[in-house]
């Protein structure tokens, strides 16, 4: 009970988690996308596998015995090669940037690792974003991630999203969920 | 009714175009019955049917289509639609049955598109009636070119390898490096953008003059970790180094590993091209660079459906499909960093034209006459032209036998 006694009870871990899933979406929505990546670990793993009109294709993969396509698969330092791009000047998908309001709910928690520290944890995310005159365009889809207590801090480990649509009313995923 | 002659849209001898041809619902329902409902369309992969009675659903033009393995082995492909009242039939994406039933009275199709059951038939039927005129409609032409699957609505159509003419190099280059063949990495990318389906085709097809602007982050940032950056994807620059456009490490080492049978295969200048980015028209696109297979599918003059597959060597070690899967996921699709720059830009170009004033002034790609006498090679303003003269040519003509379609010139 080491890890959970830290925070007293499930209820102010919940607290804990929640005030660190905002404060994460309030950084994107800032675009403040340089602290955002110090909430990653070195070893972190950022998905948003697709998804067939039958089912989740990470379940339909498992017939092609192979990786299923993704629309991320990125480790770290593909994170920070996306940030960098965004700084470049000219990458033209995020000029101007888009307005985004990630909106975080059904946060839930689920197994508790002690001896790692690790919490996973499951929410809902749904992603307002604007761009241009009139491009209104939303996303939503259902996180699963892995957070991590490192130097009393939190970090994300793995973050998968699971999308609601097959097929995506979006003109381009310039932004992160 | 619209007036005959295509050439009023489209000028390639001095390289003008009308925006209409993006904007126009009347040219948009001719472009269904005479590109799309005429020329050579990909409907998907066999390594996404391995099996007796396995599926998948796909589309020609709007048309959604069903591409079924029969009990025989067999790839057949139907309209993925009811017989009887125009029901959707198959309403998922990919997988494996016995039969389908339509979920409105029960219709019942087989894998080889026979309708085999229909209830109350004799109760509910005055008389009845004779199952066997009643099978789904099945796409009159198919044909299989080294695992893609290809299909035609036109009985009149050229045979498909007339029809691909020098261009099947192209398409080789991607499915026919090494003898065993290829294979999609499961699932398939699918995004709708508002956006004309001929300007993310023609770009495919030989827009590569667009690279030092719309992706300079890419030179900037250099996140795919190639060594080289070249203006066009033609033939390299002699005394350079080996396939220097792909990605350094296992994708570059596996490719010139590979080389020698490359070449033997697809003869030297593609194998050795590397990178080769193009269209098949109308919708169909390729990119060696990243295994990419792509599919405009139109939903309309100002939207299209993105249909984008990862296609690798069926033989190739794990890590090195790894790696391809990889390049395909971070460069290309809905958040590769690279195709993230190309939305705006189609979007905008759709959107300007539908404005009245500028479609009274037509917009550029190089015509023949400024050209001189190049021949349509690899580079991109030859092939835009290219690309409009097959359109202009099939949306004047009635049927095929109107098209001259072997005198068109080829874009390769």
């Amino acid at each position: 009970m080491a890890f959970l006694s830290e925070f007293g009870s499930k209820s102010a871990l919940w607290y804990e988690i929640n005030a660190f899933l905002t404060h994460e979406a309030r950084l994107l929505d800032e675009r403040r996308f340089e602290e955002w990546l110090e909430l990653f670990t070195e070893d972190a793993r950022y998905r948003i596998p697709v998804r067939g009109s039958g089912g989740v294709a990470v379940e339909a993969a498992d017939a092609h015995g192979a990786n299923p396509l993704a629309i991320m698969d990125d480790d770290k330092p593909m994170l920070e090669k996306r940030v960098a791009r965004i700084r470049s000047g000219v990458a033209w998908a995020e000029e101007p940037p888009s307005v985004t309001i990630h909106m975080i709910a059904n946060v839930d928690i689920g197994k508790v690792d002690e001896e790692q520290r690790e919490v996973e944890v499951r929410s809902a995310v749904f992603v307002y974003r604007s761009q241009l005159e009139t491009e209104r365009e939303f996303i939503v889809g259902r996180r699963r991630d892995l957070l991590a207590r490192r130097d009393q801090k939190w970090r994300i480990r793995r973050r998968e999203v699971e999308l609601a649509d097959s097929v995506l009313e979006m003109k381009n995923l310039s932004i992160f969920l | 009714m619209l007036p005959h002659g295509m050439r009023k849209f489209v000028d390639t001898e001095r390289g003008l175009l009308d925006r209409a041809i993006f904007s126009s619902q009347e040219l948009y329902e001719l472009e269904l019955e005479r590109i799309f409902g005429r020329c050579w369309l990909y409907l998907g992969h066999e390594s996404q049917i391995p099996r007796p009675k396995d599926f998948l659903t796909s589309y020609m033009g709007e048309d959604p289509i069903i591409v079924w393995r029969g009990e025989d082995g067999t790839v057949r492909a139907f309209l993925n639609v009811c017989r009887h009242r125009g029901n959707l039939l198959c309403r998922i994406d990919q997988g494996k049955a016995d039969s389908v039933m339509c979920t409105y009275h029960g219709w019942t199709y087989a894998s080889d598109g026979s309708l085999v059951s229909v209830p109350l038939r004799k109760e509910g039927w005055a008389g009845g009636f004779d199952l066997a005129d009643w099978g789904l409609a099945e796409v009159p032409r198919l044909y299989q070119h080294k695992g893609l699957i290809f299909g035609s609505m036109a009985q009149d159509a050229p045979p498909f390898l007339d029809y691909l003419s020098r261009q099947a190099a192209e398409v080789d280059a991607l499915v026919d490096r090494t003898a065993g063949g290829t294979e999609v990495i499961g699932g398939v990318h699918k995004w709708v953008m508002p956006m004309n389906w001929k300007f993310p085709a023609d770009n495919f097809g030989g827009d590569d003059g667009h690279h030092p602007t719309a992706h300079a982050s890419l030179r900037k940032v250099r996140f795919d970790g190639r060594a080289r950056y070249r203006m066009d994807f033609g033939p390299p620059p002699e005394n350079e180094e080996v396939l220097a456009d792909f990605p350094e490490g296992p994708i570059r080492d596996y490719h010139i590993e590979h080389l020698p049978e490359a070449r033997a295969r697809l003869g030297k200048e593609v194998a050795e091209r590397g990178t080769v980015i193009t269209t098949v028209f109308p919708n169909f696109s390729v990119s060696t660079l990243r295994n990419m297979i792509r599919v405009w599918h139109p939903r309309g003059p100002g939207k299209t459906e993105v249909w984008s597959y990862c296609v690798v060597d069926k033989d190739a070690p794990p890590e090195v499909k790894e790696a391809m899967r990889l390049n395909n996921v971070r460069m290309f699709g809905p958040a590769g960093v690279v195709e993230q720059d190309d939305a705006n830009n189609w979007l905008g170009c759709t959107r300007t034209a539908r404005g009245w004033a500028a479609r009274q002034i037509p917009m550029k790609i190089q015509g023949r006459a400024e050209a001189g006498e190049e021949k349509a090679g690899p580079l991109s303003r030859e092939r835009l032209r290219v690309f409009y003269d097959r359109w202009a040519a099939l949306m004047d003509a009635e049927s095929w036998a109107g098209v001259n379609w072997k005198e068109l010139p080829v874009p390769f």
